[in-house]
């Protein structure tokens, strides 16, 4: 050990580190803050540090391209999942929304009428021509035969059968169901039905009217609660339009019903009033 | 005639393998230097980054006199030094480095892949932890930085082994025969 203490690479090893330790005290007096030594070596570094720099950026444009296959399909596929979960997010947010705007129409109607009694539903199986559909609630929900089905203030139908968790109801649509109306313009008392080519339309009509009727296109038909079957004032739709009953001398005024049948996903029924 | 090509060998090639013996280890230390200082020349490896210039003194010092040692350890920490702004440590480190690895190659061990393998692990773990503990001394920067980079750099000692060895034998030992 001593013999390489003694050694001259070891005293040159000496030296040149007291040199280095030399500059480093100077760069901290100089305004460069640089070694004399990295002052030196940076001239002459300092343009292969710029090529290597420039290398290196083409080799990433370089492997960028040619890692494309697979770096992308990655990138697409992780794309292709957000969009899938916005989607679902978006589709969430769709019926929270609907179903926001349902209890809102919903809360008026029984801000108007405290006395009703209610079962929210909704559907789970339609009729392919809309006549019928069934809702996932049943007497358990204490729904019974001849309640009324209501989406917001308007009118759907009648439940025509229940079970213990689940209820068919008539709509609008079905050329059974008669529904007592009146029209808030005239104060006529009406009836509204379908038949099977308007019901295929989406619509519904109130059927004999008398030469003085005052039902005109834009009139809104509501139910009148007459039979006791419905509570009075809820909406079943506006006349489109008044036809001639080919059958008879009467006219027939064409309504388009307040609730989209095709389309009501939520309801209430109104299990008692 | 007689005896011209063995004159031939001796004589002009002497200078010209050892110059060109020095010009492909300082390219070697260079390209080295380049390729760890350069920002994406060479990937990062969970975080850890290539110390080129530890493996390739330890390498080099291993086939070079003591003396040699200390300079391509200079040149090689300057240029790291030149590239991270530090004034002078690396250079210092580098240089005891170098002479350290030439002495005990010299001395006490023998030149094998192994031996280098082994330098190398301890220059790194002492880089390392004195960078550690100048830097941020946490676990975070243990598990990110500290251990990939070890294992990274390690990675690269076989390569640095072989070029400088293969440099000694294509031109130090033509040399020797030429001198013989």
């Amino acid at each position: 050990m001593k013999a390489f203490l003694k050694s001259a690479a070891f005293k040159t090893l000496a030296v040149v580190v007291g040199l280095l330790a030399l500059g480093s005290l100077l760069a901290s007096f100089m305004p460069t803050a640089a070694t004399p030594a990295n002052t030196i070596v940076g001239a002459i570094f300092s343009p292969l540090q710029t090529a290597a720099s420039i290398a290196a950026e083409r080799l990433e444009v370089f492997t960028l391209s040619f890692r494309s296959a697979s770096h992308y399909a990655a990138r697409v596929a992780e794309l292709e999942a957000t969009i899938a979960e916005l989607k679902e997010q978006l589709v969430d947010y769709d019926k929270i929304k609907e179903r926001n705007e349902l209890y809102a129409q919903f809360y008026e109607l029984k801000n108007e009428n405290e006395n009703f009694e209610t079962a929210f539903a909704s559907v789970v199986q339609r009729s392919p021509d809309m006549s019928t559909f069934t809702l996932n609630r049943g007497t358990l929900n204490g729904i019974e035969v001849g309640n009324t089905v209501v989406f917001g203030h308007n009118l759907v139908g009648i439940v025509a059968s229940v079970s213990l968790n689940s209820a068919t109801v008539n709509t609008l649509m079905n050329p059974n169901l008669n529904v007592g109306a009146y029209a808030i313009n005239s104060s006529e008392e009406l009836f509204t039905t379908t038949d099977p080519e308007l019901a295929a339309q989406g619509l519904i009509k109130t059927p004999n009217l008398t030469l003085n009727s005052m039902l005109a296109n834009g009139s809104v038909i509501c139910t009148s609660g007459v039979t006791g079957l419905y509570p009075r004032g809820l909406i079943i739709g506006t006349v489109t339009e008044i036809l001639d009953d080919p059958s008879n001398i009467s006219k027939f005024a064409v309504i388009a019903p307040g609730a989209d049948i095709s389309h009501v996903r939520d309801v209430f029924v109104i299990t008692a009033f | 005639m007689y005896g011209s090509k063995g004159y031939e060998l001796l004589k002009p090639k002497r200078n010209y393998t050892k110059h060109k013996h020095i010009a492909a280890v300082v390219t070697a230390v260079v390209l080295a230097a380049l390729f760890q200082t350069a920002d994406g020349l060479l990937p990062r490896f969970f975080g850890g980054a290539a110390l080129l210039l530890i493996p390739a003194v330890v390498c080099l010092a291993m086939f070079e006199s003591e003396f040699s040692a200390i300079f391509y350890g200079l040149l090689a920490g300057l240029l790291w030094d030149t590239a991270m702004l530090h004034n002078n440590w690396h250079a210092i480190f580098l240089c005891v480095l170098g002479l350290a690895v030439s002495a005990l190659i010299r001395r006490k061990m023998r030149n094998i892949l192994a031996a280098a393998l082994v330098l190398t692990s301890f220059a790194l773990i002492g880089y390392l932890i004195v960078h550690w503990l100048f830097s941020a001394r946490n676990l975070t920067a243990l598990t990110n930085f500290v251990f990939p980079s070890f294992v990274y750099t390690l990675l690269f000692t076989p390569v640095f082994y072989w070029l400088f060895r293969e440099i000694e034998n294509k031109w130090r030992s033509r040399t020797a025969i030429s001198i013989q």
